[in-house]
């Protein structure tokens, strides 16, 4: 069975069949949800984004211009709440605790290392100043081009380019820095 | 050259370990469907004596000035100033038999923040 695009989806929702939403939740959910969570760096706050962003989109979908885009678009919206949700965030401990099972139950010392690795990202990442790493995620780990981060962000692509440059720099001092200590 | 190879290797390697799928709660869908099925919270709606809102607030000022007189005294001798907080409000005047109930003699004048004011001159006296 082919599954309904988000065109399809988007024309159901506003001819009033509210289940189709859950669709584009569930598709949405995680891609969105990985986005949130390294912008953010807490989960709790990251869901709490996530769920705004797409209430906040069901609910503004008659703005939506382009139903073939409805991902782009969302993504606008989650780029927002990210930056009102990480702001306070900013203002409590950003405090990275991984996840105590996985480090203790690390049975392998592979997993053990992948672990620690993943935590030296996640503590580098949380260094970057927010709007570098806003642009670092949306470039390089949600592989979107410059003209489609600047439709996101309201950055120019130049400043982008520089944004993510200086990202990339700062991300190999605090990498080597962590793998230092 | 090898430094430019080191930096290119340790954010390729940032970047494999950020790519890695995230696993959100599914429990998510059904908060978002559970939310979007409620109505959104609307404005207040226009209440229905909102036409005549600025009189009743001009009438209900002067009853209470009449009454307990808690104006302040103006600048000029028998002038006092009436003001009245009423962000709502398209206009407001002062009215009562001191000028034969005329809106138009004593049009309270926004300020700001919802504040309006007048300025009239009265003679010692009991007024509806």
């Amino acid at each position: 069975m082919v599954e309904a695009g988000d065109a399809e989806l988007v024309r159901r929702i506003r001819a009033g069949d509210i289940g189709a939403y859950a669709a584009l939740v569930a598709r949405y959910r995680d891609r969105l949800g990985r986005y949130a969570l390294h912008m953010i760096g807490d989960r709790e706050d990251a869901e709490e984004a996530l769920q705004d962003a797409f209430v906040r989109a069901y609910r503004s979908l008659a703005r939506c211009d382009d139903p073939e885009r409805f991902g782009a678009w969302l993504y606008g919206i989650l780029v927002n709440r990210c930056r009102t949700t990480g702001a306070r965030a900013a203002r409590r401990r950003r405090v990275f605790v991984r996840d105590d099972d996985a480090i203790n139950g690390a049975a392998h010392p592979s997993q053990a290392d992948r672990v620690e690795w993943a935590d030296v990202v996640d503590r580098a990442l949380a260094r970057l100043a927010p709007e570098y790493r806003e642009a670092f995620l949306l470039k390089h780990v949600e592989d979107l081009e410059y003209e489609e981060i600047a439709e996101l962000t309201g950055a120019g692509v130049s400043a982008l380019k520089m944004r993510v440059k200086r990202a990339r720099e700062q991300l190999q001092r605090f990498v080597k820095e962590a793998e230092h200590v | 050259m090898f430094e430019r190879q080191d930096e290119e290797d340790i954010v390729e390697r940032v970047i494999r370990e950020l790519r890695r799928p995230v696993s959100i709660d599914r429990a998510l869908d059904a908060r978002v469907m559970s939310e979007i099925a409620r109505p959104p919270a609307q404005p207040a709606a226009r209440r229905p004596f909102a036409r005549v809102w600025p009189w009743l607030a001009a009438a209900a000022l002067l009853a209470a000035a009449v009454i307990a007189r808690p104006w302040s005294r103006g600048t000029r001798p028998d002038a006092f100033q009436f003001v009245l907080i009423a962000p709502q409000a398209a206009s407001v005047a002062l009215v009562g038999d001191f000028n034969d109930w005329d809106p138009a003699r004593a049009p309270m004048h926004a300020a700001r923040d919802g504040v309006w004011a007048t300025v009239i001159p009265l003679a010692p006296g009991r007024y509806r």
